[in-house]
């Protein structure tokens, strides 16, 4: 849990945030105190305790996977909103220089 | 009766007797709002100009003679600022989504607009919900009407508890409604986990967040679970009936105490409690000791899914398809400078931490750890609802913070302590305020069965009635 400054720096990364020295080192400073804080929930005995991974009626559920399609009326509404959108595509800058 | 003061059955019907319209009602609400909100901040974004305009167009439909199809006329809705509502924008309290116009209106709010409802405004939110206090929002912090030197918890808290709106919608993952609620002096409902819909809702901890409503009036939210709640198509995470169940009055109703000292509890929160178990005694309601052993794991599982759920559901804010944008040179730099720049501090942090649980070393050991966990707290809570109607607990475990006071990330998350393991039960709960010392309120929550809503609502009025509790906004 402890992230130490390469660890941090793939993390960044990874998560695409760009952050400061000062930043970086409050960061660092709380992956130590998160670790300490969770420490007490690694020693619990869970074994043989199945996950719960979303609550309805107390128990997980999982439901047939029904996809719509979304109205044009809607989607013109979400593209509308995007700063560059062209002929169906967002445009983003070059992913290389 | 001024209508200031009056719950929504009331409101309805003054104006259903032609006693005053809907357009006066929410006149009334933004002369409010125009005097006190530069003082208390406690919402982003109104628009005068549109709230008078729906006030019209209900005030049109009641003149038609259509006042009946119309159960919340003349109800101003204070909505938290991560769910949309179209005309507005939906910032979730983040520079990153400054200006970000709402595409389309979630499904609680349409029900209310149909139902005669008019949004009044939106209102502030800890930067996208993650927090209870609104320290961490772009827009400053929200101060609580009833001791401005603190803070309100949550903005539609604050607008309810002034005045500004009869009726807040807002979200609450670890307790933002409840203890939001109890902080400014009036009643917050979370309901039970799939009751109301999340369509349209911007939510940072999906698994366990709900959407809840804030009124001074418990009864308030009888009506509003029949009007709001149920199935929605397009959030399939809703139950699949009408939401909230009939409450048959029983004669001896059994409430759970749990057999614990809470510790660190601010000691005049413990006189809340104690009052409470005097008043529902006196209310013939019968007390039965029960135990709750993984109730204090609840808090750190809860905030074990919420940073590694931040990681994944804040991943969208990238500028691209919506929201603010810094210019880079390509695209990797366009991603790290608009998320670097801007993301708060809490917002990074939970984004970095909730990688770091996820990835190889750690995940078994953090989150399928808290999913376990999550599995046990939810078990105690309902062996201990087998013998008992309803459970009776702390929701804050200390005065609202200072605006001023600078505290230490996980104090702020141990705040959460006795509302997110009830939110890990996808259990309904009410808050409310008790008592009160120097103007400022201490309250417990009543925690039910799935959808007995109306339960709660029931024993909440009786304690309502009773309590030595009553609402003194200082501005």
């Amino acid at each position: 849990m402890k992230l130490n400054q390469d660890e941090l720096d793939m993390l960044l990364q990874t998560v695409k945030i760009e952050a400061n020295e000062e930043e970086a080192t409050k960061l660092q400073n709380d992956s130590i105190k998160l670790e300490d804080w969770f420490a007490s929930i690694e020693e619990m005995n869970t074994e043989e305790v199945a996950p719960t991974f979303y609550n309805y009626y107390g128990g997980n559920v999982q439901r047939e996977d029904n996809p719509r399609v979304a109205s044009e009326e809607k989607k013109k509404k979400l593209f509308n909103i995007a700063e560059n959108f062209k002929e169906g595509f967002y445009r983003v800058p070059p992913i290389i220089e | 009766m001024k209508s200031e003061d009056m719950s929504i059955e009331e409101t309805v019907k003054a104006i259903s007797n032609n006693e005053f319209t809907t357009e006066e009602v929410l006149e009334r609400k933004l002369s409010r709002i125009k005097s006190i909100d530069e003082q208390v901040n406690a919402l982003v974004s109104c628009n005068p100009e549109k709230v008078l305009q729906n006030a019209k167009e209900v005030d049109t439909k009641i003149n038609s003679g259509d006042s009946s199809a119309l159960p919340l006329a003349g109800i101003s809705i204070a909505c938290k600022d991560n769910i949309c509502v179209e005309g507005y924008s939906t910032t979730c309290g983040s520079k990153a989504l400054e200006n970000t116009p709402s595409p389309y209106t979630a499904t609680v709010v349409e029900k209310t607009i149909q139902n005669g409802g008019v949004v009044i405004g939106k209102s502030n939110l800890d930067e996208f919900g993650l927090g209870s206090t609104t320290l961490t929002s772009e827009y400053g912090c929200t101060c609580n009407p009833l001791a401005l030197d603190r803070v309100a918890g949550d903005g539609s808290a604050a607008a309810v508890a002034s005045g500004q709106a009869m009726i807040g919608i807002a979200t609450d993952a670890g307790g933002a409604v409840r203890q939001s609620a109890t902080y400014c002096g009036v009643a917050g409902l979370r309901p039970t986990a799939g009751a109301v819909s999340r369509y349209g809702v911007a939510l940072s901890t999906s698994s366990v967040s709900q959407v809840g409503f804030i009124s001074k009036y418990v009864n308030d939210f009888n009506i509003l679970m029949e009007l709001l709640a149920g199935f929605d198509p397009c959030d399939s995470s809703t139950v699949d009936f009408p939401g909230v169940l009939p409450f048959d009055k029983k004669e001896k109703l059994v409430a759970g105490i749990p057999e614990k000292t809470w510790e660190d509890m601010d000691k005049d929160q413990e006189i809340a409690l104690q009052s409470t178990r005097d008043l529902l005694n006196t209310i013939g309601i019968e007390l039965s000791s029960v135990n709750l052993p993984n109730f204090k794991a609840g808090l750190k599982a809860y905030y074990i899914l919420a940073l590694a759920e931040a990681y994944s559901n804040l991943s969208r804010f990238d500028g691209i398809r919506f929201g603010y944008h810094y210019d880079g040179g390509n695209l990797e730099d366009w991603y790290l400078k608009t998320r670097g720049k801007t993301f708060g501090e809490e917002a990074k942090r939970r984004v970095v931490m909730g990688a770091n649980i996820l990835k190889e070393g750690n995940f078994y050991d953090y989150y399928q750890k808290a999913l376990q966990v999550w599995t046990l707290v939810k078990n105690d809570f309902y062996r201990a609802l087998k013998n008992c109607d309803f459970l009776v607990l702390p929701v804050n475990r200390d005065l609202p913070t200072q605006v001023s006071e600078n505290i230490n990330f996980l104090e702020h998350y141990k705040r959460d302590e006795y509302c997110a393991p009830v939110s890990l039960a996808g259990l309904p709960s009410i808050s409310m305020p008790i008592v009160e010392k120097d103007n400022l309120p201490r309250g417990v929550q009543l925690v039910g069965k799935p959808f007995q809503e109306k339960l709660l609502v029931s024993i909440a009025t009786e304690l309502e009635a009773r309590r030595s509790y009553s609402l003194k906004s200082l501005v």
